[in-house]
């Protein structure tokens, strides 16, 4: 049976769309091998979520002491859950929406073999499904299921099957909502646009996207918040769309309340708008296959391009220096790949920053508003902090992915060890330009504002000095041009590496903030902060560019050595 | 002169170039012939120092490429096999990022610049993505580019590809006068005719290793010796291909 479906065309190509979901063509195979490898530690690390996260649940549910107390809770866990099934499932569509309908590849090379323009159609959509009801599945059994057979306790209101039954579809329609949404969104895109707007409105609208859901973190944290938009049976919960599936969940549980049985059905029209939009596309496409999808990947730029750069070059004294910082700057504008690695990650950034200035509780009688007050100064303080350390890590990563490798080999042609300091200064000024100045400017208003113009300005010297440091901490080891390096992303164990960088994140923020504060607090720490600050930096500096002489230009990533030789 | 003195290249065991020596006089030009796979492409990626040689060097003008491999590099131009280039840059952008990258003076480089994109007919689209460009258009690009810095010694690997015949004839008629000025060119490609009218010596690579050399004088006066054609498949051991497409067609009848 096996034999006879793996021969069928239908099958091949169904499994030819469906790898080609997780096929990353700027890796070389040791990347890729390593991307495989980290997904299922994020896949693992989720399933384990699935026996924790009940766990926690059942935890919580037990301390209730009122069933008014455990009817906030639950609602406010089951929009928790919904939003975040959506958020991954949206992401994950996100970051492969360029490959949801057929392109550009397949019309050239399926087209000219004897298959038929509707088995091409058709098994794209097939892999599609197959590939979409892996996050939909997992999300629901996670997040859905797992989680409305943990939340009973004394103060459920309804049996175990009628609660899975009814989380389980609010979480797997709303996780097929949000991918949908986005895959809609694309297909108009592909659809309606001229085909000059096509490839930069699409990379727009997905780096949007990305940005978006990742600055919705905040609120994901916090859904009690807007759990209270369905009790108020406020207006506003219209425009959220997790508590559109709430209000189906709510349905599904029995209760006819007239506006929740408005919120279902708007669910209910949402999911089916976006379907038929797909569904619109996917039909449009298939009939004009040969005028829209010639248009629709890879289209390159026959606009003239803007030469504002070149201009640049009449002020750049070093030659390398100015080579290295426009192309970077020219790559970072013009692939979208790299806008979305640079802008998510700042998004992430932003984000986190904005849960660390919101949620605020006061504690009782004054003493617990001092505290909070106290709480929210450092927060701010602390805010510009968590902005460099996603808006470095930002730049960071999108320099380290690489753009067409093999035509690396002009900067291996003209490598010169004595312009080697000038093409890393580059690379330097580009991480302080993206990754620390625009976020300081950010924060010294929100300080001015909250801190007073004075004390901002004060805080913003040790602020830029911790900056400052964390880009020469992160260029420690850095031999590389710009996208002009193989890449091996997840090196270490995925723990691993997220446990370094908590640690880091946590290291960095508390202490900074924590060196900020006083050297606010006491005019001598000021002092002695900024002179500590200042020789770190230049300690930390001269041994780099000491080593980067040394140190050729790397232009292949490499694994660390699998044998580790102890000198016995 | 260039001299390529006993190079020789393994990968893992498996010896791709075995003590290859050949000469470039100042005025030559050298064609480099192989069959795929012979190990033309590793020693022209040695000569232009992208490969470190596992034995043997690279000489240009008595100076080393191992001895000083940032005053050789700056000498020599290089047209790669396939137009390998950033195409989300134009054509002024990636000329600019190779001559700022080989320390061209800026008034000079953007002048410079602007020349080779009227002479390569490449002026109209200078703000055009190289992406949008032709086959043939991105080779010119590459041309400019290993012709941006003056060099003394062009390397060309398979340079005529995807240029049409005007550009071919322009081409053709420049590295005749570019070696006339006394610099030096080593050619590599597949196209027998070509190398015959453009080189004025062979060397013929096969399994790693010179089997024939010859100037080429030689070989156009076809009365008293054998083609470059008919040298090179004796020098290479080609086999009658009659019977592997009989044999072709036979599995093609057989399905």
């Amino acid at each position: 049976m096996k034999t006879v479906l793996a021969e069928t065309a239908a099958f091949g190509l169904t499994r030819h769309f469906f790898r080609e979901f997780f096929y990353l063509r700027f890796l070389t195979d040791t990347g890729a091998e390593s991307v495989r490898r980290t997904v299922i530690g994020v896949v693992s690390g989720l399933f384990a979520l699935s026996i924790l996260f009940p766990q926690f649940v059942v935890g919580r549910y037990a301390k209730m002491r009122t069933v008014a107390d455990y009817r906030q809770a639950f609602l406010s866990d089951q929009l928790f859950t919904i939003c975040v099934a959506m958020f991954v499932v949206g992401l994950i569509a996100a970051l492969v929406c360029q490959s949801l309908f057929p392109d550009e590849t397949d019309y050239r090379v399926l087209m000219a073999l004897p298959v038929t323009q509707r088995l091409v159609f058709g098994t794209k959509m097939l892999a599609l499904a197959l590939f979409a009801s892996i996050f939909v599945l997992s999300t629901t059994v996670i997040f859905g299921l797992a989680f409305s057979a943990a939340a009973g306790g004394r103060w459920a209101e309804q049996g175990i099957l009628r609660r899975m039954l009814a989380h389980g579809s609010a979480v797997c329609l709303a996780s097929i909502f949000a991918g949908a949404s986005v895959m809609s969104v694309q297909g108009l895109i592909a659809v309606l646009l001229p085909r000059s707007w096509l490839r930069s409105v699409s990379v727009v609208t997905q780096t949007a996207t990305i940005c978006v859901l990742f600055l919705s973190l905040p609120a994901i944290a916090h859904p009690a918040g807007y759990a209270a938009l369905l009790q108020t049976r406020a207006t506003l919960s219209l425009a959220v769309p997790p508590v559109w599936f709430l209000g189906l969940e709510q349905v599904t549980l029995g209760h006819r309340d007239a506006f929740v049985i408005r919120l279902a059905s708007v669910a209910l029209l949402g999911l089916a708008g976006s379907i038929v939009a797909i569904a619109g596309c996917y039909l449009t496409i298939y009939r004009r296959f040969d005028q829209l999808v010639l248009r629709s990947s890879h289209v390159p730029w026959r606009g003239r391009l803007r030469p504002g750069w070149l201009r640049l070059a009449s002020v750049e004294q070093r030659p390398a220096r100015g080579a290295i910082a426009r192309f970077t700057s020219a790559t970072l504008r013009r692939s979208g790949l790299h806008q979305v690695v640079f802008c998510s990650l700042s998004a992430i950034g932003a984000a986190v920053s904005i849960n660390s200035l919101i949620g605020f509780e006061a504690g009782p009688g004054p003493r617990g508003q001092a505290a909070m007050a106290w709480r929210f100064v450092e927060a701010v303080l602390e805010m510009p902090l968590v902005f460099f350390f996603f808006g470095v890590a930002a730049v960071r990563n999108a320099l380290l992915l690489p753009l067409d490798v093999r035509a690396n080999w002009v900067f291996r042609l003209t490598e010169d060890p004595a312009a080697k300091p000038d093409q890393l200064a580059a690379i330097e000024r580009s991480l302080i330009r993206l990754g620390v100045a625009p976020y300081l400017l950010v924060s010294l208003v929100i300080q001015a504002a909250v801190l007073g113009a004075a004390n901002a300005l004060l805080a913003a010297i040790p602020t830029t000095l911790l900056g400052l440091v964390l880009v020469e901490w992160v260029l420690r080891h850095w031999h590389r041009i710009p996208f002009t390096c193989t890449y091996i992303p997840g090196k270490r164990q995925l723990v691993h590496s997220l446990l370094i960088t908590f640690a880091a994140f946590v290291v960095f923020v508390n202490l900074g903030g924590g060196l900020v504060h006083f050297s606010l607090t006491r005019p001598r720490g000021f002092v002695t902060v900024c002179a500590v600050l200042l020789a770190a930096l230049i300690a930390m500096r001269r041994s780099r560019l000491a080593s980067s002489a040394r140190v050729p230009l790397e232009f292949e990533d490499s694994l660390p050595d699998d044998v580790t030789v102890i000198p016995l | 002169m260039f001299e390529a003195r006993a190079l020789t290249r393994r990968y893992r065991g498996f010896l791709a170039v075995d003590k290859v020596s050949f000469e470039i006089q100042r005025g030559d030009i050298l064609g480099y012939l192989g069959p795929n796979g012979s190990g033309k492409s590793t020693t022209i990626n040695m000569v232009v120092g992208l490969l470190e040689p596992s034995a043997g060097s690279v000489v240009l003008d008595g100076v080393s490429m191992s001895e000083d491999p940032v005053g050789c590099k700056r000498r020599i131009g290089y047209v790669p096999e396939e137009p390998y280039l950033y195409t989300h840059l134009t054509a002024t952008e990636y000329l600019t990022l190779v001559g700022n990258l080989r320390g061209l003076e800026r008034a000079r480089l953007e002048s410079r610049i602007a020349r080779l994109l009227q002479l390569f007919a490449l002026f109209e689209s200078r703000y055009s993505a190289l992406s949008a460009y032709s086959k043939g258009m991105r080779q010119r690009v590459l041309l400019a580019a290993a012709l941006l810095h003056n060099p003394d010694l062009l390397v060309l690997d398979e340079p005529f590809s995807g240029l049409d015949v005007s550009a071919g004839l322009l081409f053709r008629t420049l590295l005749h006068l570019f070696a006339r000025e006394g610099r030096m060119i080593l050619f590599s490609s597949h196209r027998l005719d070509v190398v015959e009218r453009v080189c004025s010596s062979v060397v013929i690579l096969h399994h790693g290793r010179i089997v024939a050399r010859t100037g080429v004088d030689h070989v156009r006066d076809g009365q008293r010796s054998p083609s470059l054609e008919d040298l090179f498949a004796h020098a290479t051991q080609q086999e009658d291909y009659t019977h592997v497409a009989r044999d072709i067609l036979g599995v093609m009848q057989d399905v």
